[in-house]
């Protein structure tokens, strides 16, 4: 037995990049904001891009897009974000529940 | 095009047209060919010292300096900044509270742009401002202020003017992000979607 990942190719997305539109949350209060993607882009890479530009911890932060949690390994284009003014979700822990320390 | 014209050979097209006519046709083909290629040579000099070629040309056109990489880095500055200030002076007429200061890299953007043509460069700023303005407006950043500041200080760069803006959007959830309590998960709010996202992204599931 061996696992199987299946992974689209790049030409299989649109070349471009596009933009995002994030919804922010935490427990308490929500904003949003747009950003740019490539659609292949994986979580992983969008959680370090979110913590260069506005400075959250890959740790604290969760993505959901449509009815997913995403997983690092996986493109944002995968879970449909496809066109400018597609929506993602971006939960932010509480650094506590994160156990991040400063 | 089949076959090799040598200058001196007799050509087909030459029976019909009178000599001085010939002779002047002649002339402009010669002309075209010496022009590209000189043009050819300046861009392939400009290359290799990482000058495009839309800023050689643009350079020919406004100076018409022999030398364009040598006017563009004695002369091309003080051109620019020019650009840059006649733009600036000229956005503060706009209504609904001006367009700010116009910067050296939008200017410089916008004379390459024009190919050179310095009024047409400094409208080319204008309208640039104003569609910027318009973008970071349309994406929930209406105050005027703020905006035309976050482009001045990010060169005209309307993505990184929008992290600069957002940043400061978010600045209470970082603050959030390090008190003790969070809130208590209340299953009676009206926002099911929001209660759905706190659940799913906080309690982790495989």
């Amino acid at each position: 037995q061996a696992a199987l990942r299946i992974l689209l190719r790049e030409s299989c997305y649109p070349a471009s990049e596009i933009s995002m539109k994030v919804g922010v949350e935490d427990a308490a209060c929500s904003a949003n904001i747009t950003i740019k993607v490539h659609p292949n882009t994986t979580i992983a890479l969008l959680r370090h891009q979110v913590f260069q530009d506005y400075g959250f911890h890959p740790s604290v932060q969760r993505w959901i897009i449509g009815q997913c949690l995403c997983v690092d390994d996986r493109s944002v284009g995968s879970y449909g974000i496809r066109k400018d003014g597609d929506t993602a979700f971006l939960y932010l822990l509480s650094a506590k529940r994160a156990k991040l320390s400063e | 095009m089949s076959k090799k014209e040598t200058p001196a050979g007799p050509r087909p097209l030459g029976k019909s047209l009178p000599p001085s006519q010939d002779e002047a046709e002649k002339r402009r083909q010669e002309k075209l060919r010496e022009d590209g290629q000189r043009m050819v040579s300046r861009i392939r000099e400009a290359e290799a010292v990482g000058v495009s070629p839309e800023l050689v040309a643009a350079a020919v056109r406004y100076s018409g300096a022999e030398l364009p990489l040598a006017w563009l880095s004695s002369e091309l500055p003080a051109v620019v900044e020019a650009v840059a200030e006649l733009a600036t002076q000229r956005g503060q007429a706009e209504p609904g509270g001006g367009l700010g200061a116009v910067t050296v890299p939008e200017a410089h953007e916008a004379w390459v742009e024009s190919q050179g043509d310095l009024d047409e460069a400094v409208a080319r700023c204008l309208s640039n401002r104003r569609s910027k303005v318009r973008e970071l407006q349309a994406l929930g950043f209406g105050e005027r202020g703020p905006v035309l500041q976050a482009l001045y200080q990010n060169g005209g760069d309307v993505w990184q003017a929008l992290s600069q803006l957002q940043r400061l959007l978010l600045e209470p959830f970082h603050r959030r992000l390090w008190e003790p309590e969070e809130p208590p998960i209340d299953f009676h709010s009206p926002d099911r979607q929001a209660l759905l996202r706190r659940l799913l992204a906080s309690l982790t599931l495989p």
